[in-house]
């Protein structure tokens, strides 16, 4: 009897399983990338046509050859690497900051009402202040030297952490902090042990975001902060090129934004997001 | 010859027995009666009455209600929307205070269970199962063998590195109520646990429900607006009225412990129990 119920609970719970089905990986990795490079492909063939036409002079469309060619001839006198290098440390720099500086603050501002009230609609107001707006406060407070530059991604992607976290703490379903508070935890353990596990999904999606407002930031501070004992990142490279009147390098400089910025992305924050939904169920397909 | 012989022997062994057992049996009576004198009762309310609000929004929820619980039993308040029910668990359970009269659980701890399984979604069923002996400071090695039991005892075992997620509604309900034992306490406050799952899960929840209850000696106060939930369950069920809520009337069912006996004991109750529910809340509908 015990044993035909158990059976039955067992049966029932098997049915009820979802049943995985695996799709081809192949076929997963193809239709994956496949559109991507299509639509690279009908981008570089419209501007080769664009070029062909000849509705702009030479300098102002360079064709995607001349492209590459500055490209390959910037790289074989070492300028590339070391801009790159240059600005994606100062981002990783920028941006470390910002974490240590907006999670403790959005945690406070999540948790204190009278602090919420007071800044919670002022953060909201920074989160859509250009950043680049930051830049002279910061030449005229630090100089053209890389504390003006931390100081513009710090003030253009904090925000960004801070109402991630605070939203985040604001969406989390009411019945988890009453199961967390109904087995005892209060305090300090019910925000370690449930509030922030919780909150954590929009507490990455916030950082993705801020992501790309550090890189955003720096950019904007590395075009317009020159000075001669500051180095050349990726921004500086932009800004000679304008500067020359060299397109190719004006392009080659916005790819390279593009590239280093989807990277980062792709590699870091795009698994890191997917990661922490997959545990939680919240993947769409998953 | 032979039976004589039989009915001879048998007297003579069984004085000797039959007094050393009489005194056995007294002492443990006498020993059952104390303990019954000082803590029989589990959950004990005195004439409660809780009021939300104040003014013209004033919402008399529960208005002198009395009732106790024993240890070890399991009663059902049965009621339609608006008798105060989760109102009673939340006065148990400490999380409102009465505005009169008194409550107390003499049994100690009280544990709550709702009608969403509301399971940590970040952590795996054991890790789920094992958090309120983590809130209370006790080491993964100390905690594995006990959670691995409680998952054994809802037959869940199997799926101790599954996430909620991936489990059925039902499943997660089983995690809860592992979750739930897992506090240790002597009461556990269910909140019609079982309201959200269909009808076939519910009855195997219900099986689960009471092969748990006999293993564990857990006293239960099991919230639910259904007779047949309550008639299945019950050893005792407590109809209430609604708005405000106050005790209607009472039912025992004489079961003789095992499930069939409680089933052919509660059939009977059935249609003056479904009476009274109705009768409750036609009364709201005359205005």
């Amino acid at each position: 009897m015990a044993e035909a119920a158990a059976n039955v609970s067992e049966g029932l719970d098997r049915l009820e399983l979802p049943v995985a089905v695996r799709k081809p990986r192949l076929n997963s990795i193809a239709t994956l990338v496949l559109p991507k490079v299509a639509a690279l492909a009908v981008l570089i063939g419209v501007w080769q046509l664009v070029f062909v036409l000849r509705i702009k002079p030479d300098y102002a469309i360079p064709s995607p050859g001349t492209v590459w060619a500055s490209f390959v001839d910037q790289w074989q006198h070492g300028f590339i690497l070391p801009a790159v290098w240059s600005s994606v440390h100062r981002a990783a720099f920028g941006y470390g900051l910002c974490l240590l500086i907006g999670t403790p603050f959005g945690l406070l501002v999540a948790r204190v009402r009278l602090l919420r009230l007071a800044v919670g609609s002022t953060i909201s107001a920074l989160q859509s202040l250009p950043s680049v707006a930051w830049v002279p406060l910061g030449l005229i407070v630090f100089g053209p030297n890389e504390t003006t530059i931390f100081f513009v991604i710090v003030m253009g992607a904090f925000p960004s952490i801070v109402n991630g976290m605070v939203h985040a703490v604001d969406q989390i379903p009411p019945i988890l902090l009453r199961a967390g508070r109904s087995m005892g935890a209060r305090g300090v353990r019910l925000w370690w042990y449930v509030v922030l596990p919780a909150a954590m999904p929009g507490y990455v999606s916030g950082l993705r975001q801020a992501w790309s407002f550090s890189w955003r930031s720096l950019m904007a501070a590395e075009l317009i902060t020159t000075s001669a004992d500051l180095g050349s990142g990726l921004g500086q490279l932009l800004s000679i090129g304008g500067t020359n009147v060299d397109m190719a390098q004006v392009v080659t400089a916005i790819l390279l934004i593009l590239a280093v910025g989807l990277a980062v992305d792709t590699l870091v924050f795009n698994p890191l997001d997917r990661a922490v939904r997959q545990r939680r169920g919240l993947l769409a397909d998953a | 010859m032979v039976w004589d012989g039989w009915n001879v022997e048998g007297p003579v062994v069984a004085p000797g027995l039959m007094s050393a057992l009489t005194v056995v049996d007294a002492v443990a009576a006498v020993d059952g009666a104390a303990v019954r004198l000082v803590d029989s009762v589990a959950i004990r309310l005195d004439e409660v009455t809780k009021v939300f609000g104040s003014g013209d929004s004033r919402l008399l929820a529960v208005d002198r209600l009395s009732m106790e619980v024993n240890r070890g039993e399991l009663v059902c308040l049965l009621g339609a929307s608006g008798c105060g029910k989760s109102t009673v668990l939340n006065l148990v359970a400490g999380l409102e205070t009465p505005t009169r009269g008194t409550v107390s659980v003499p049994a100690g701890n009280t544990t709550l269970m709702f009608q969403e399984a509301a399971l940590f979604p970040w952590l795996t069923v054991e890790q789920n199962v094992g958090m309120p002996m983590r809130l209370r400071g006790r080491r993964r090695s100390e905690r594995s063998g006990e959670v691995r039991e409680l998952l054994e005892l809802v037959r869940l075992d199997r799926f101790a590195k599954h996430r909620p997620h991936e489990l059925s509604g039902g499943m997660r309900q089983r995690v809860a109520l592992a979750r739930a034992l897992a506090q240790h306490s002597e009461v556990l406050l269910m909140d019609e646990p079982f309201g959200a799952v269909d009808a076939i899960t519910r009855d195997l929840l219900h099986e689960d429900l009471v092969r748990v209850r006999h293993e564990t000696d857990v006293t239960i106060l099991f919230v639910t607006h259904s007779v047949r939930e309550a008639t299945r369950l019950g050893d005792r069920i407590v109809v209430l009225s609604s708005r405000p809520g106050r005790v209607l009337e009472e039912f025992t069912i004489p079961g003789d412990g095992s499930p069939a006996g409680h089933e052919l004991a509660a059939a009977p109750l059935v249609p003056r129990i479904t009476e009274v529910l109705r009768h409750e809340i036609g009364r709201h509908g005359r205005g």
